[in-house]
C-alpha cells in the first residue's frame, strides 16, 4: 500500500527523496520503495524518517 | 598449463588479494566498511540465494551435458568455470537491478570504470587469442584459452547493468 502521508510530509518540508535519504542514512531507492509501498521498513528506519520529517510514528505509519 | 602461466596467475591473484586487504583495512579504520542500508542488505541476501540456486541448476545441467558424452564446444573445466561465473553474475545482476549493488552514498562511477576496463581488457585478450588460433585446443575452448572470454563478457554485462541502473535512477529522480 502506498504511503502517501510520508510523501506529503516530505513535500511539506520541501525535501526531495535524495535529501530525505541522506538525512536517514539510506539510499534514495529505499525512500522511493517505502513511499510506493514496495518495502516495509524496520522500526529503526521508521523512527529516523519520523525525526527527519518532524512527525510521529502514528502520523506516518499507523494504518487506520 | 605452462609454468609461466601458473606463476603469472599466482602472482596476479596474490597482488589482487593484497590490494583488497589494504583497501578493506583502510575502510575499516575509517569506520566505513559497509555503507548499505537495510533494504539493500535484504536484497543482497536474496541475490546470494538466487546465485546459489542458479549454481545448483547449472551444476545439474553441466552434469547432464558432460554425461551425454557428446563433443561439446567447451572442455569440462570450462563448463564448470562458466557455471560458477554465470551463477555469480545472476546474483550480482539481481542486486544491481534492485539498486543494492552500489553503496547508498556512492555514485557507482568507479564500478563503471572498473567493469569497462576489465571487460575491454579481457575481451581484447580473448580476441587476440582467437586471431592467433589459440582459442580452440583440440576443437574445444579450455579454461586457459577461454577464461578471458567468459570473464570479459561477465564484466561487460555488469557494466551494462550498472549503466542501465544509473539511467533508471536518474529518470526516477526527475519524475518523483
Amino acid at each position: 500500500m502506498k504511503n502517501l502521508r510520508m510523501k506529503a510530509a516530505r513535500a511539506a518540508k520541501d525535501l526531495s527523496q535524495a535529501e530525505l535519504a541522506k538525512l536517514c542514512d539510506v539510499s534514495r531507492q529505499t525512500i522511493s520503495a517505502i513511499e510506493k509501498g514496495d518495502y516495509n521498513p524496520t522500526i529503526h528506519l521508521c523512527i529516523a524518517i519520523c525525526k527527519a520529517l518532524d512527525k510521529t510514528l502514528d502520523e506516518l505509519f499507523w494504518e487506520e | 598449463m605452462s609454468t609461466s602461466f601458473s606463476a603469472g596467475l599466482s602472482v596476479g591473484f596474490a597482488i589482487v588479494c593484497l590490494v583488497l586487504l589494504v583497501w578493506a583495512c583502510r575502510r575499516k579504520k575509517a569506520g566505513q566498511l559497509s555503507h548499505y542500508d537495510e533494504r539493500q542488505k535484504q536484497i543482497q541476501a536474496k541475490g546470494n540465494y538466487i546465485g546459489y540456486m542458479t549454481m545448483i541448476g547449472m551444476s545439474v545441467a553441466v552434469m547432464f551435458i558432460l554425461e551425454s558424452g557428446k563433443k561439446v564446444l567447451f572442455s569440462p573445466g570450462m563448463w564448470v568455470l562458466m557455471s560458477i561465473m554465470v551463477s555469480c553474475l545472476t546474483g550480482i545482476i539481481y542486486t544491481i537491478v534492485r539498486g543494492a549493488y552500489i553503496e547508498y552514498d556512492k555514485k557507482g562511477n568507479t564500478q563503471l570504470l572498473l567493469f569497462a576496463l576489465l571487460g575491454a581488457a579481457n575481451v581484447l585478450s580473448a580476441v587476440t587469442q582467437g586471431t592467433y588460433g589459440h582459442l580452440f585446443v583440440h576443437g574445444v575452448i579450455t579454461v586457459a584459452s577461454g577464461a578471458n572470454l567468459i570473464c570479459g563478457m561477465c564484466f561487460l554485462v555488469m557494466f551494462l547493468a550498472v549503466l542501465i541502473r544509473k539511467f533508471t535512477d536518474k529518470r526516477e529522480s526527475e519524475e518523483e
